[in-house]
């Protein structure tokens, strides 16, 4: 609901910026922002451009990037001292008092972001986690450390330089999985419909399988109706769905989103 | 959902009459895209959809938009996939139908030229109950005759207007700013080249919102203003064409509450339209409000002794000397 001071861009500065590899930066900025596990902030770059980052961390606040276009190439490249400007939290967040006592946290990308804080907000409670990270190689495995402090974590790479040699969804057919658990997935969208399969064929409640979708924010106010999957607002009704909504409602999941124009578009 | 007094409304024009329950639609360009129209439709009078042009656009470069101190501006720029792709989409939409009810479409066209607004309403005129002629879209790029700069020339307005009623007996409603000091024979220009309806208020243009060291926050450093400031102006703009032009007027701009629609029908609309109100509502706190709106709007009526809205409208305008 209407929370005036979310609505407001804000100015930050980079603190600090960590490359893991070439194309990933884990930037950090100098206040701290007030959020739940899952949501999200538009980061503005002054007069450069505007897009949705996943809240890694929020004392101070931390975001992770992959320079994979324009914008996201001059995110990379922040200094420490720049301005940006934060508006948010946005989002619903994680139901995280919904979870059951085991939970899965499962990641592959960029998505593994908001897997961090999550992790974080579990990290006092009683529940026994357990991290699966996807990556492309061993240098592209983020917040190792973060996922270690709250439970085991087993990891696989596209190229085998690290843990198991393949696709996360792979690394996880090769484990034990208690069905009664509750999973957090965040990644591309293609992992996830490989991952649900999966899970459900072992008999995991579609209730307690919760996805972190993504698709085009513009206005991230919930006006514009671009980021919408089935009529939802991915920036106000999500990011977060469990996946029994999405079967209900979302036919266009793992298959269309839409485009700058506005056009639906194959995923 | 039930209020306590009759609030539908009836929008006669010429070419038909738009029969809505509820005299709230969402304002062109908020949450326009069939799917998300369709999830709100049963708490709304109408549906209007996002501005169609002739071909694929993108819009402007995030941020669009921008909001401090009750003000939003945006410079959203028009995106949308172009009539041929909207069609694929429109049509399995038009008409609506939910649970029983037929809930009226209107879609919103824009183009460059008469020929480009002509091909876009042949494109789409069949799977609606009445177009929205864009003339007040304040964010348009240099050397583009569309939108504010249509909507700024009577003659411009007049011209339009009449290519489009040549073609198509469907309603036309057409869509003004409020950005110029002629909007009285704006009004009429556009009522005497076949209109149907008005809509007002486009955004106010310019506004810039800043941040805290003072820079514009929007790539395109200008664009509308919508929300809470701008009521009065549209307030002003409704009793300018009532009190002059014999046409329906539905009317926008800063509408939030119950008695913002009311103070909207007494100047002189028989719908409104809401968009900025909208803003950081998710699905289900959106129906929720607009459930709240009407039945607080429904009280407002009896409170002043009439049991419908039509009622109300018919005794109080004739009343007011204006």
């Amino acid at each position: 609901m209407l929370n005036e001071q979310e609505l407001v861009d804000k100015l930050f500065h980079v603190y600090g910026i960590v490359r893991p590899n070439k194309d990933i930066a884990l930037i950090t900025l100098d206040k701290d922002l007030e959020a739940k596990p899952g949501q999200f902030i538009m980061l503005t770059i002054p007069q450069v451009g505007q897009k949705p980052f996943s809240i890694a961390q929020t004392n101070p606040l931390q975001i992770a990037v992959k320079s994979v276009g324009p914008f996201t190439e001059s995110v990379y490249n922040l200094k420490p001292g720049e301005d940006v400007l934060v508006r948010g939290p946005i989002g619903n967040g994680f139901p995280v008092d919904d979870f059951s006592k085991d939970v899965y946290l499962l990641g592959g990308g960029m998505g593994v972001a908001s897997l961090r804080f999550l992790a974080d907000s579990l990290y006092d409670s009683s529940k026994n986690v357990s991290t699966f990270l996807g990556a492309g190689t061993q240098n592209e495995i983020l917040f190792r450390r973060d996922f270690k402090r709250v439970g085991e974590v087993h990891v696989s790479t596209d190229d085998g330089s690290e843990g198991y040699h393949g696709t996360v969804v792979d690394l996880l057919r090769s484990q034990d999985l208690t069905p009664k658990s509750s999973v957090a997935i965040c990644g591309p969208e293609r992992m996830m419909v490989a991952t649900i399969e999966l899970l459900r064929n072992l008999g995991f409640n579609t209730d307690q399988i919760y996805l972190s979708l993504e698709r085009r924010v513009k206005c991230g106010m919930g006006l514009c109706g671009n980021c919408e999957i089935g009529g939802y607002l991915v920036c106000q009704d999500g990011p977060v769905f469990s996946y029994s909504f999405i079967l209900e409602n979302m036919p266009d999941f793992g298959k269309y989103h839409r485009d700058a124009t506005g056009k639906r578009v194959q995923i | 959902m039930s209020t306590q007094a009759d609030i539908s409304v009836d929008l006669e024009t010429d070419h038909g009459v738009l029969y809505l329950d509820y005299p709230v639609m969402n304002a062109s360009g908020i949450l326009c895209f069939p799917p998300v129209l369709r999830l709100s439709a049963p708490y709304l009078g109408a549906v209007v959809t996002k501005s169609i042009g002739p071909e694929p656009r993108t819009g402007y470069k995030e941020p669009i938009v921008a909001y401090r101190d009750e003000v939003l501006v945006n410079a959203v720029g028009l995106p949308n996939p172009g009539y041929e792709e909207f069609r694929g989409e429109i049509q399995k939409f038009y008409p609506l139908f939910i649970e029983g009810r037929r809930i009226p479409t209107i879609i919103s066209v824009f183009g460059n030229t008469p020929e480009e607004f002509t091909q876009v309403v042949k494109g789409l005129h069949e799977y609606c109950d009445a177009l929205e002629l864009n003339f007040g879209c304040p964010n348009t790029s240099p050397g583009e005759k569309t939108g504010m700069t249509i909507g700024q020339d009577p003659d411009l307005v007049h011209e339009y207007t009449e290519r489009v009623r040549g073609i198509t007996d469907k309603p036309l409603i057409v869509k003004l700013t409020p950005n110029t000091d002629l909007i009285v024979p704006i009004a009429q220009a556009t009522i005497d080249a076949g209109a149907d309806a008005i809509s007002v208020i486009n955004t106010v243009y310019p506004g810039g919102v800043r941040d805290e060291v003072g820079r514009p926050i929007l790539t395109r450093k200008q664009g509308g203003i919508s929300g809470p400031t701008v009521k009065e102006r549209g307030l002003d703009v409704v009793s300018q064409i009532y009190d002059t032009v014999d046409v329906p007027i539905i009317g926008m701009g800063g509408i939030r509450t119950a008695q913002d629609v009311l103070d909207y029908m007494l100047a002189g609309t028989d719908a409104v339209a809401i968009g900025t109100a909208f803003m950081g509502m998710n699905t289900q706190e959106r129906n929720d409000y607009l459930t709240r709106l009407y039945q607080d709007l429904g009280e407002l009526i009896q409170e002043r002794g009439y049991s419908s809205l039509r009622g109300m409208l018919d005794a109080e305008r004739t009343r007011i000397s204006r």
